[in-house]
């Protein structure tokens, strides 16, 4: 059965190809050459941030160990969540294997989802991981050994977040089964709140945490700060075990590099055994899950359900339908939970790191132009994410819907507006509370957080229309599936698109900063607003022309 | 009502409709059957503004569909062989939602939607979202929602797929009903007693051409077989 799916998505794959192939080729070398400019920028950022902390004699060892603890935390916390979110919905969703469950061989499926989670957990945390270990290999000079077994031990870490998740998820399915009320909707919900249980937890764990005593800054008897707080305060994570095995191949070796290691190992395949046993709830769970149930939140329907009633006129409907299929769109519901939950946590970090160095803060021109540029970056990195995901999307996905605008007299103009009327409300809402909220997390002061959050609204604005006009001009016929059509070529020009823009408005805003000089940054506004408006009139002349094919 | 005159739509090199005229007067029903390929659907895609054609004219209630589109689909209610509507969205939701894109004022929607429900006796399952209704269910809701905003111009793409005996049976007096009130049906199908139990006059389509016009009786004589011959032995002579 196994090879039977393989085989499946392989000519998936390859039908995919066969179609167009000269633009097929053209998209895969655009994804790659995108993958091959972040692994160089993921290195190069490693490389110069190791190679600054290398000639810090004092903080060397410990500001590298705490890096790689954090980095590690923070990579197997979005594992463990990207498991969990695409647990609940894969595992319980019928979708191409509607076979595999009818079959005899329907304990498959749960396999094909672990292996399907690992693989798409697995190479983007190699893209990360690998660049990073060649910095550490360049710069400390990581032995071959070390290297080896720290990336053994990141692949191992993967797949236990990704086990982790997986038994979590039939825990609470039997827990629910036991107690006679289980249903898709109550199985998200316990995950979810299961889920924000364990990141409280991990964020109490570093509350209070004063950075300057954690480091002994200030103790100046000694020549290195003592390592202990550091490793008390990671010793209960999964990712501590990671971070020793490189840490000891940094600076010990022998047993102490491969100790980690073999525990790593050894709780992986425990948890890999209660799997096996738990997992033997599928097919009951899926079962109840094929019952018809609603998944999404009793309060969003309650609150869209006289949305599309009231409406008057086609904008107003089109407005109202995005409105209410966003409210209603579990899957999406979940993956925007999950990128505003990465943005709480990057916003409490800033936090945390300036209330850690307490009176140490810097309030230089510089520093406060560095913090800046991060925070708008930031703020920009996520809105693009949004935008990549349910604007861009958002007429490639009418595809098979399309009949009902088009057999209506409407004018696509209109349903363009109505669209980027309600993405831009959304995404302009949630980047203003995130801005606000970054700008007080880092303690920017108000001539510059004014001009941060006037700069990402206008970004929104400009993200926003790029990536529905870049979907309007260019929609999909073959998928509607926005993970997919995300990697397509006019998505792929996006990302490129929106991190050009991210680095220039970032670069514009810490170049205002540092020296109070407004006319990069005011041009950069004033550009952007005129952009904005050319995508909105390509974008309408694209529609109106093909509005009848 | 309507009227196609020297129609021609072609997909790169090749033509799917070549040089098709009919007309449809009000109280009519036509129905035009055809294998699969013949350029059925692409006519009705064509006459409710989807496609562009290349050559030749339609016309809904004298006014060119080229010239103002707006105008003759607000003339027309168009039911789909796959009616594929957002799955998040309620039967009831989706009836508003098309009688909003009509322009049709929230009130009078509410009675209009109130009295469609009970035709097919939907009545109870409009709260369900689309996900998790049946083929038929989902045809259903889409053969009342191209009635709702009162079209005098009906285009029906395969009708019959998905629904149960009753419910068909419910359809066929629903289109019969709505000619017989003064509206023009045009009927697309490969369900041939359709077409026959309920047709005004019968258009045969091969290879993007209408090899033959006319009410049922006048295609038998085309045809050269007797008056109780089936529809399906004169398709089969024509074709």
């Amino acid at each position: 059965m196994f090879s039977v799916l393989t085989t499946f998505y392989t000519h998936n794959f390859l039908r995919y190809v066969a179609r167009n192939r000269g633009a097929k080729l053209v998209i895969m070398a655009g994804f790659f050459s995108v993958l091959a400019f972040l692994i160089f920028l993921t290195y190069e950022s490693f490389y110069y941030g190791f190679r600054y902390i290398a000639h810090d004699e004092f903080f060397r060892q410990a500001l590298t160990l705490y890096i790689i603890e954090l980095f590690l935390l923070v990579s197997f916390i979005l594992v463990f969540a990207s498991a969990l979110l695409s647990g609940v919905t894969q595992l319980f969703r019928t979708g191409n294997n509607a076979f595999v469950m009818a079959s005899p061989r329907y304990d498959l499926k749960p396999t094909f989802v672990l292996t399907r989670m690992i693989t798409t957990s697995l190479w983007p945390l190699l893209v990360i991981i690998l660049p990073a270990l060649f910095a550490l290999r360049h710069v400390f000079g990581l032995p071959l050994s070390g290297f080896l077994a720290a990336l053994c031990s990141s692949v191992l870490l993967v797949v236990f977040g990704v086990l982790c998740a997986m038994l979590l998820i039939f825990i609470i399915g039997a827990l629910l089964k036991l107690l006679g009320v289980f249903s898709r909707k109550h199985l998200v919900q316990m995950t979810l709140l299961a889920f924000a249980y364990l990141v409280g937890y991990t964020v109490s764990q570093f509350r209070g945490v004063d950075l300057v005593k954690f480091f002994q800054a200030r103790l100046l008897d000694v020549s290195a700060p003592d390592l202990a707080p550091i490793l008390l305060q990671f010793h209960h994570f999964p990712s501590h075990l990671t971070a020793l095995s490189l840490y000891h191949g940094m600076y010990g070796g022998g047993a102490a590099l491969y100790m980690p290691l073999v525990m790593l190992g050894g709780i992986t395949f425990v948890t890999y055994i209660c799997y096996r046993i738990f997992c033997r709830t599928h097919l009951y769970l899926w079962q109840k899950s094929e019952e018809k149930n609603n998944t999404g939140s009793d309060f969003l329907t309650a609150l869209s359900r006289n949305m599309i009633r009231r409406a008057k006129g086609a904008k107003s409907a089109i407005l109202k339908k995005e409105a209410l299929l966003f409210m209603r769109d579990a899957r999406g519901m979940l993956w925007l939970g999950f990128i505003l939950l990465i943005w709480v946590i990057q916003i409490a970090s800033s936090h945390l790191l300036v209330n850690g160095l307490n009176s140490e803060r810097i309030a230089t021109g510089e520093a406060l132009s560095i913090a800046g540029l991060i925070q708008f970056a930031t703020i920009i990195y996520f809105i693009a994410l949004f935008v990549l995901r349910f604007a861009f999307p958002a007429f490639s996905m009418e595809r098979k819907t399309s009949w009902i605008v088009r057999m209506s007299p409407v004018d696509m103009r209109e349903v363009f507006a109505a669209k980027l009327g309600f993405y831009v409300t959304l995404f302009g809402a949630i980047a203003l509370i995130f801005s606000l909220g970054s700008a007080t997390s880092v303690g920017l002061a108000l001539p510059l957080g004014m001009p941060l959050v006037i700069g990402v609204v206008i970004a929104t604005f400009f993200l926003t229309t790029l990536g529905l006009a870049l979907g309007a001009k260019y929609p999909n016929q073959e998928t509607d599936d926005p993970e997919q059509l995300s990697t397509s070529m006019p998505g792929i020009g996006f990302i490129l698109a929106a991190l050009m823009y991210g680095l220039i408005g970032a670069y514009t805003l810490s170049y205002f900063a540092a020296s109070g000089n407004v006319a990069f940054y005011t041009l950069f506004v004033f550009v952007s607003v005129l952009s904005t408006l050319l995508f909105v009139k390509v974008a309408r002349s694209a529609l109106v022309s093909t509005a009848m094919i | 009502m309507l009227k196609v005159q020297g129609l021609i739509k072609k997909f790169n090199d090749k033509t799917a409709v070549d040089g098709v005229s009919f007309e449809i007067a009000a109280g009519e029903i036509f129905s035009l059957i055809g294998p699969n390929s013949s350029g059925k659907t692409t006519i009705i895609k064509s006459i409710i503004g989807m496609l562009a054609i290349d050559e030749g004219s339609i016309s809904v209630d004298s006014i060119d569909v080229a010239h103002d589109p707006m105008k003759t689909k607000q003339l027309t209610g168009y039911i789909p062989d796959e009616p594929t509507v957002w799955s998040g969205m309620t039967g009831e939701e989706f009836l508003h939602m098309v009688g909003a894109l009509y322009n049709v004022d929230p009130k009078k929607r509410e009675k209009r939607i109130s009295e469609l429900l009970p035709l097919f006796s939907l009545e109870g399952i409009e709260k369900d979202e689309f996900e998790h209704y049946s083929r038929g269910n989902k045809q259903k809701f889409s053969i009342l929602a191209a009635l709702l905003h009162h079209p005098k111009l009906l285009l029906v793409d395969e009708p019959i797929v998905g629904l149960d005996p009753d419910s068909a049976t419910i359809a066929k007096r629903l289109f019969k009903e709505f000619a017989a009130e003064g509206g023009s049906v045009l009927l697309v199908t490969h369900t041939l007693p359709v077409a026959d139990e309920i047709s005004t006059r019968i258009g045969i389509l091969t290879k993007g051409k209408l090899v033959a016009s006319g009410a049922p009786s006048l295609l038998r004589k085309i045809a050269k077989l007797d008056a109780s011959a089936s529809l399906e032995a004169v398709y089969q002579a024509l074709t």
